[in-house]
């Protein structure tokens, strides 16, 4: 089973404003761009024009892009959902030496912690 | 007896050893065991050997009282050194090997303990025996030794139905008993009868034993049918005394849950319950991977609503766990995007630290499948070179560059030959206003690489900025013979003779000054500056086709609206009205004509009509005309065209307070009390006026406006323009503020605070 993926991006990031991947040629960006131009155009949609554009500005020079996604959020890889074992399969049914060990000697000695009829008088 | 006497005693009985031991008798009696061994520990005992027993006696104390296995080992050794025939000691030492599985140091200390005489030592020395080998002979023990151990012996060689029979026979405590006949049963699958015989019996077993039987009893419960109570009762025996088997199940039973919660998006549950678990059972890797995943979508939700201390503590977690578990994911990821949060919250100081973390983590030379195990958006090489700037960015961002250049040192002394690395830290140490270090620097990399010209650039940059203009000019003429088309060098040079030629001008040694202008226009011919300080050149030598020449050259080059305004300021130097006025359509033309270029314009001429600040070097002021001053005429015509053109006009007319205020504070007041007019609400307006009546010598209303400014500011809750306005009343009550011009000092004092454009 797997979780669904999350973006590490918010909706300010330019390739999401774009709705490009990041790996987008530039071509590909100048088409999503022209595209969104057409749907968002500056006399009827000011706002979102400027954010668009503000995007693509961002995209379209090389070094400012390589710049960009420098300062980006990177996609880190999450380990996979943890194996889940039964309790069935987890459970030893044989008796554990260890365990046999331990509980001969928590009944010895070699638990106790209250020695002191071990203790000497000292006269010096 | 007073303390100070008190002190005294014990320090005159430090050197005796009469007083050694009847103190160190003293802190024994109180239990302190350590200040007695020191002080018994300066007896000499070869001379006194009856102090080897109470000495002995301290650190076998020491022993059974402390909880660290091996300051128990050494003083139990030292104790047996002092005393060897004491077979409590030895004991004890069997029993602190034992503890910690040395099986046969553990075997010869009983052994030991036996022959002293404690027959204490015989059980114990049994159970070792047979956890080493339990099929060993149990024959010499005593009935009840053999009693105890033999079932156990049986369970441990696979015999349960044997250590029935043994067990039915022997005579332990009926809690032990119940225990082992469990055990027994389980190990015969009799659960039913496991079930009863492991049944809790208060608190009558020590904890391991406790352990072991909550486990079992568990196990029977399970193979009764009765699965929730089995899994209560493990949960609550892990949670006391987790043994190996129990950990096994409770961390499953964990995993379960965590994973019902990762299906149903619980970031928060899933690290909660995560973290508890790991606590009781630290580094079950499913219990990390459930962590970890809780961790990261918690920072990409924080991402996307933009909560950067919670990213911070979320990707600051994460990397904690990928530190410690670098099998479980890629930790230089998660230091990216920690130090990129930090940054979101400008903490500059643990960006950089983070970044440089980061910075550590890249492998020298990576293969190209290291390098894509990074991920990184730029190879290492790159990325690394990308790093190191970035990281003197955020230094610079916390006004400490100090950091940066400790960083920088410390990368040095690693790759001494990295020339790269060390003209990065050149650069630093100029931000830092460390030249002479920074010219060393420069001077390093000179000497590995004579052709370095960005260094000799950088050379030639700190000679400047240190008024060395011969030093500067030799290193720049030296780059560009090394790279005759480098146009950095071209630049720096052509800077240099200009920088030159502009200091013999202010000496008024104009010829001169044309000459290193020719030369470096020859290297630079677009450069706008260089053409209107060789066009003003030609000018005040009275070349005025030249000049003209030059000015347009400047005009055509590299048009705006401060060439404009600059070849203007050089026609009106030398009085040239008309030359000066026929710039004015040529700008309009060129669409430059805005209220700001007019104020400008305005500023220049009226700055005409009075006698200029006595200069130092230069040609002589020349006399201005008497009569109606024609560039006073002019500047007014600016100040109207500046209105009529202006999109903001509280801009303008903040503009032309702050411009003509220098020269005509009458003047400058009109307009202050329009601005009052047009934006009674803004205290900087107020103050503006307040300083121009304070020039214009109306003290009282000046001092009323600044109050009046200072009470706005904290009407509007701006303590920090408020602070700076009184400070700004106090200058109003000196006799001569503003030396430098009326609004030099108060433009420096809001320098911090407040941009020009909020100023005027």
């Amino acid at each position: 089973m797997k979780l669904p993926a999350l973006s590490p991006h918010s909706a300010n990031d330019p390739y999401a404003v774009l709705g490009v991947g990041h790996t987008a040629s530039l071509d590909e960006i100048k088409k999503a761009y022209f595209a969104l131009v057409r749907q968002h155009p500056p006399e009827k949609d000011p706002e979102e024009f400027k954010r668009i554009r503000a995007a693509y500005e961002q995209l379209r020079d090389p070094q400012q892009r390589q710049q960009t996604d420098l300062l980006s959020w990177q996609p880190w890889i999450e380990p996979p959902l943890p194996e889940v074992p039964t309790l069935e399969s987890v459970l030893e049914w044989t008796l554990d030496p260890a365990d046999v060990i331990r509980a001969a000697r928590a009944l010895s000695d070699l638990v106790r912690t209250d020695f002191r009829e071990d203790y000497r008088e000292v006269h010096v | 007896m007073s303390k100070k006497k008190h002190k005294h005693l014990d320090l005159s009985a430090a050197k005796s050893p009469a007083a050694n031991k009847q103190n160190g008798l003293r802190a024994f009696r109180q239990n302190d065991f350590t200040t007695a061994i020191r002080l018994w520990s300066q007896i000499d005992l070869q001379n006194d050997p009856a102090m080897c027993s109470p000495l002995a006696e301290a650190h076998f104390r020491r022993a059974v009282n402390v909880a660290d296995p091996q300051s128990r080992l050494i003083d139990l050794q030292r104790a047996l050194e002092l005393c060897p025939a004491e077979g409590r000691f030895w004991y004890h030492l069997g029993m602190a090997h034992h503890r910690a599985d040395r099986l046969d140091e553990a075997l010869a200390a009983y052994t030991r303990a036996i022959e002293c005489g404690d027959r204490r030592a015989e059980r114990v020395h049994a159970l070792a025996t047979i956890e080493r080998d339990p099929h060993a002979a149990l024959e010499g023990l005593p009935e009840t030794d053999r009693e105890v151990l033999l079932p156990i012996a049986l369970l441990l060689r696979g015999d349960p139905h044997a250590a029935l029979d043994q067990l039915v026979a022997s005579g332990q405590n009926p809690a032990a008993a119940n225990l082992w006949q469990g055990l027994v049963s389980l190990a015969t699958n009799d659960f039913v009868t496991a079930r009863n015989r492991l049944m809790p019996q208060g608190k009558s077993l020590r904890a391991g034993a406790e352990a072991v039987r909550a486990y079992y009893h568990g196990l029977a419960t399970w193979a009764t049918g009765e699965r929730d109570a089995a899994v209560t009762e493990w949960r609550t025996a892990a949670a006391r005394t987790p043994t190996p088997r129990l950990l096994t199940i409770v961390a499953a039973i964990q995993a379960q849950q965590l994973q019902a919660l990762l299906i149903d998006e619980q970031w928060e549950v899933t690290l909660l319950t995560a973290q508890a678990a790991l606590r009781l059972a630290p580094d079950r890797p499913e219990l990390l991977n459930a962590q970890l995943i809780a961790l990261h979508r918690l920072a990409l939700a924080a991402q996307q609503r933009g909560d950067w201390p919670a990213v911070i503590r979320h990707w600051q977690a994460l990397s904690e766990v990928l530190e410690q578990h670098p099998q479980l994911g890629v930790i230089t990821l998660a230091l990216y995007n920690l130090a990129l949060a930090y940054e979101k919250s400008e903490r500059w100081a643990e960006a950089a630290t983070t970044w440089d973390r980061l910075r550590s983590k890249l492998p020298p030379r990576p293969s190209a499948k290291a390098q894509a195990a990074l991920q990184l958006p730029l190879p290492v090489p790159e990325f690394r070179a990308w790093l190191r700037r970035h990281v003197l960015d955020c230094y610079k961002h916390t006004g400490d560059l100090e950091g940066a250049i400790t960083q920088y040192r410390a990368l040095i002394k690693s790759a001494p030959d990295d020339l790269d690395l060390r003209y990065e830290f050149a650069e630093a140490l100029i931000s830092n206003a460390q030249e002479i270090a920074a010219r060393n620097e420069v001077q390093r990399i000179l000497h590995k690489d004579a052709k370095h010209t960005a260094a000799r650039l950088l050379l030639v940059e700190i000679h400047l900025e240190r008024g060395e203009w011969y030093g500067a000019e030799m290193q720049a003429r030296q780059a560009l013979e090394i790279d005759p088309n480098h146009a950095g060098a071209r630049q720096a040079l052509s800077d240099v003779l200009a920088e030159r030629g502009h200091n013999l001008f202010e000496f008024g040694r104009y010829a001169e000054a044309k000459k290193l202008y020719e030369e470096a226009l020859t290297l630079t011919p677009d450069h706008g500056q260089l053409l209107i300080w060789l066009g003003n050149t030609e000018l005040t030598l009275r070349h005025k086709a030249e000049a003209i020449h030059y000015f347009d050259r400047a005009l055509s080059k590299a048009a705006d609206l401060h060439v404009y305004v600059s070849v203007f300021e050089c026609w009106a130097m030398q009085d040239e009205l008309d030359n000066a006025r026929a710039l004015i359509p040529r700008a309009q033309a060129a669409g430059f004509a805005t209220a700001h270029f007019y104020v400008d314009l305005a500023d220049i001429c009226l700055a005409q009509t009075v006698p200029p600040l006595p200069a130092v070097f230069g040609p002589p002021p020349k006399t201005k005309k008497s009569g109606v001053n024609p560039w006073e005429q002019l500047g007014r015509e600016m100040l109207r065209q500046a209105e009529a053109v202006s999109e903001d006009i509280a801009q303008t007319l903040r503009e032309i307070v702050s411009g003509v205020g220098r020269t005509h504070p009458d003047l400058a007041l009109e307009y202050g009390q329009r601005l009052i007019k047009l934006t009674p609400d803004d205290p900087m307006a107020w103050i503006v006026l307040a300083v121009i009546q304070k020039l214009a010598g109306q003290i009282k209303p000046a001092k009323d406006n600044a109050r009046h400014a200072a009470s706005l500011a904290r009407k509007q809750n701006n303590p920090q323009l408020a602070r700076d306005i009184d400070a700004l009343r106090r200058e109003l009550d000196m006799p001569m503020p503003f030396m430098g011009g009326p609004f030099d000092g108060f433009e420096d004092d809001f320098d911090d605070d407040l941009d020009d454009e909020e100023l005027f």
